[in-house]
């Protein structure tokens, strides 16, 4: 059972959470693990790539739970949408919840000590509204919108569903960070989506067993309709979006405006693996 | 209204109508009750059966083929069981006078195909685990919603279960449906009874289990008997248990406020308490205590009580302004709610207006 504890009001909010300073790249950063320049903030944002890909497609984001040192190998302790949710630690329970990940790539804006209860107020409601273990683990998960709320027998709100893009851009959106424009998203074709969705494409000539086990009620379930062409926030664009921040800019930044290309990060083919590929 | 004309293009969609796959038309069943369903062999399905005396009664059913004939089986949610059979085999709609089964049992055997006993056997039997069963009650809701729903509702009202058959079933209640208002007030009796039992436990795993209860509780009690929520609030339950108590009651009332407020007074007088004190700057953290403090004051907010001055300016005193941009951006979600549904939202404005006119003072202050 959680304690109740007090904690006297920081004397930093308003500054700077850490001495990490604001970057995105990809990992493994050109400096050994234990240096404190592999560390990075509390809640920074970390993906990894589509695997065997020919370029740098993002598959996945997430934040990180605690400062860590990221090395682009090792595991490291997110919240993220996996699905299911996972955002503290009673989520952190639900059946087949995903603890961690393996970073690839990071994007540190450094939030303020200010941002970061933001964050963290964000991640407690959610990690009380998403707490049924029942819930095949799809039904927690939607790949368009970002962000989907149901309503009960009774015609009241429950708890939303979220892409893993969605569950960043809104946790960073209670902190006042606008991340994404999300009127302007490109439209995608499903070929463009399949290296990254491959998964959910699978599951719809999977055996039925399979998909009820995970929830899966078809694309138009998850927001894919017939339609061909899909605004579906990637997870790569979210890493452009932070990529234009600096120690000097870190926040006086528009949402980004995404296109296609940036699904990728960096939007390069893949020649030599480059490590300290910093941006 | 298209006739429904492939079997693998069905979707039951939970009773209110049958909706052919590919979204070209919806297939209501008020014109023809059952001709359009009953001529798909083994098909299974949930529709409405209109009467003039219950006009959206829900129907599960059944079709199947043995011996070159077929029947149809049909079970109201009241667990009562009508049989079809096929009366001629090369005029597939025209079917014999109903006869009232036997069965009245919404989960008897023997009623359906083979898979569908074997997952009846699954979840009778007590001798498996807990999560086996549950994944078999999900399966069969999947198939016939109605008669999951009955048996979740059933199975809930025995005290007799064993802590991991009642977890599962606190699961349960929240996968299903129940279509009736009187079923869902049974679910709610019997889900904040073991949400009561269950309040102050010391086990980990079973903490989910209570918010569970509480959050289903919370999406389906009558308003009426809101106050029944109200010993979740109270001091000595969990930290978690009340969050998601005041979660669940913002969302009884944001969209509506309550009739009277007079008689939900013990519900909003522990919500200001709660509220108040987590403001205090000795007090407050981000995190579950935050998210205390702002769900609290949503809830005074929601309720339209006159407290929520008060709490905002113990937000206000804090002196963080991203505990202020966010309860703007709360009190904005349910103002245009509220707005949407033509309801009256002064309240709302003027706590809005104060909270930005303080945004407004801190950052001249600050420059």
């Amino acid at each position: 059972m959680p304690a109740e504890q007090s904690d006297p009001a920081n004397p930093q909010a308003g500054q700077p959470a850490s001495a990490e300073s604001v970057r995105t790249c990809r990992l493994p950063v050109s400096l050994p693990a234990e240096s404190e320049a592999a560390r990075f903030s509390k809640y920074a944002i970390v993906g990894y790539y589509v695997p065997n890909c020919d370029d740098y497609f993002v598959q996945h984001v997430a934040i990180l739970s605690e400062s860590s040192r990221l090395d682009g190998v090792s595991e490291t302790s997110v919240f993220h949408m996996g699905p299911p949710p996972v955002a503290g630690a009673r989520t952190a329970l639900l059946p087949k919840a995903r603890k961690t990940i393996t970073p690839q790539l990071v994007g540190d804006l450094v939030l303020t000590n200010d941002e970061c209860e933001a964050v963290a107020d964000w991640l407690a409601r959610v990690d009380s509204d998403c707490v049924a273990s029942s819930v095949p683990v799809l039904q927690y998960y939607t790949i368009r919108p970002h962000m989907v709320t149901s309503n009960s027998e009774e015609d009241r709100r429950r708890p939303p569903r979220f892409s893993c893009s969605g569950f960043v851009i809104e946790a960073y959106r209670d902190a006042e960070i606008e991340l994404l424009d999300i009127e302007s998203i490109p439209e995608v074709s499903e070929e463009c989506l399949r290296p990254a969705y491959e998964f959910f494409f699978k599951l719809e000539k999977a055996k039925p067993t399979t998909q009820q086990e995970l929830g899966f009620k078809g694309r138009e379930d998850l927001g894919i309709d017939d339609s061909g062409q899909w605004d579906v926030v990637l997870p790569g664009y979210l890493f452009h979006s932070t990529a234009r921040a600096t120690d000097e800019n870190p926040r006086q930044l528009s949402p980004f405006v995404p296109n296609v290309e940036h699904r990728c990060f960096p939007c390069t083919e893949v020649t030599v693996d480059q490590p300290g590929d910093t941006r | 209204m298209s006739k429904l004309r492939n079997k693998q293009q069905l979707e039951f969609a939970l009773g209110k109508e049958v909706r052919s796959g590919n979204s070209s038309g919806k297939y209501h069943v008020d014109q023809d009750p059952l001709a359009g369903l009953i001529a798909f062999a083994n098909a299974q399905f949930i529709h409405s059966i209109y009467d003039s005396s219950e006009p959206a009664r829900r129907v599960a059913g059944v079709v199947k083929t043995s011996a070159g004939r077929r029947t149809c089986l049909l079970r109201d949610e009241l667990g009562i069981s009508y049989e079809f059979a096929e009366a001629d085999n090369r005029n597939p709609l025209k079917w014999t006078d109903p006869q009232l089964s036997t069965t009245e049992s919404s989960h008897e055997k023997g009623v359906g195909p083979k898979w569908y006993d074997s997952l009846l056997d699954r979840i009778q039997d007590t001798q498996l685990p807990a999560a086996t069963r549950l994944e078999a009650i999900l399966k069969w809701a999947r198939a016939d919603m109605i008669a999951a729903a009955g048996f979740v509702l059933n199975e809930l009202s025995k005290t007799t279960a064993s802590p991991d058959w009642r977890n599962a079933l606190v699961f349960a209640a929240d996968a299903v449906n129940f279509d009736s208002q009187a079923s869902r007030a049974k679910v709610c009796t019997e889900l904040l009874r073991i949400a009561r039992s269950m309040r102050d436990t010391q086990v980990q795993d079973d903490r989910p289990v209570v918010l569970c209860a509480i959050h289903r509780v919370g999406s389906i009690i009558p308003r009426s008997r809101v106050e029944e929520l109200d010993e979740f609030l109270a001091p000595g339950s969990a930290i978690d248990t009340r969050l998601a108590t005041l979660q669940t009651i913002v969302r009884i009332f944001e969209a509506v406020p309550p009739d009277n407020a007079n008689l939900i007074t013990g519900i909003s007088d522990r919500a200001a308490t709660l509220a108040e004190k987590r403001w205090d700057v000795d007090v407050f953290a981000a995190g579950e205590i935050s998210a205390l403090a702002i769900e609290g004051t949503i809830t005074i907010a929601v309720l339209g009580d006159e407290r929520l001055d008060q709490l905002l300016t113990d937000a206000e005193s804090l002196g963080k302004p991203w505990v202020i941009r966010k309860l703007i951006r709360r009190l904005d979600e349910i103002r245009k709610i509220r707005v949407d549904r033509k309801i009256e939202v002064l309240a709302l404005d003027e706590a809005i207006a104060k909270l930005k006119h303080k945004g407004q003072r801190d950052a001249s202050g600050a420059e």
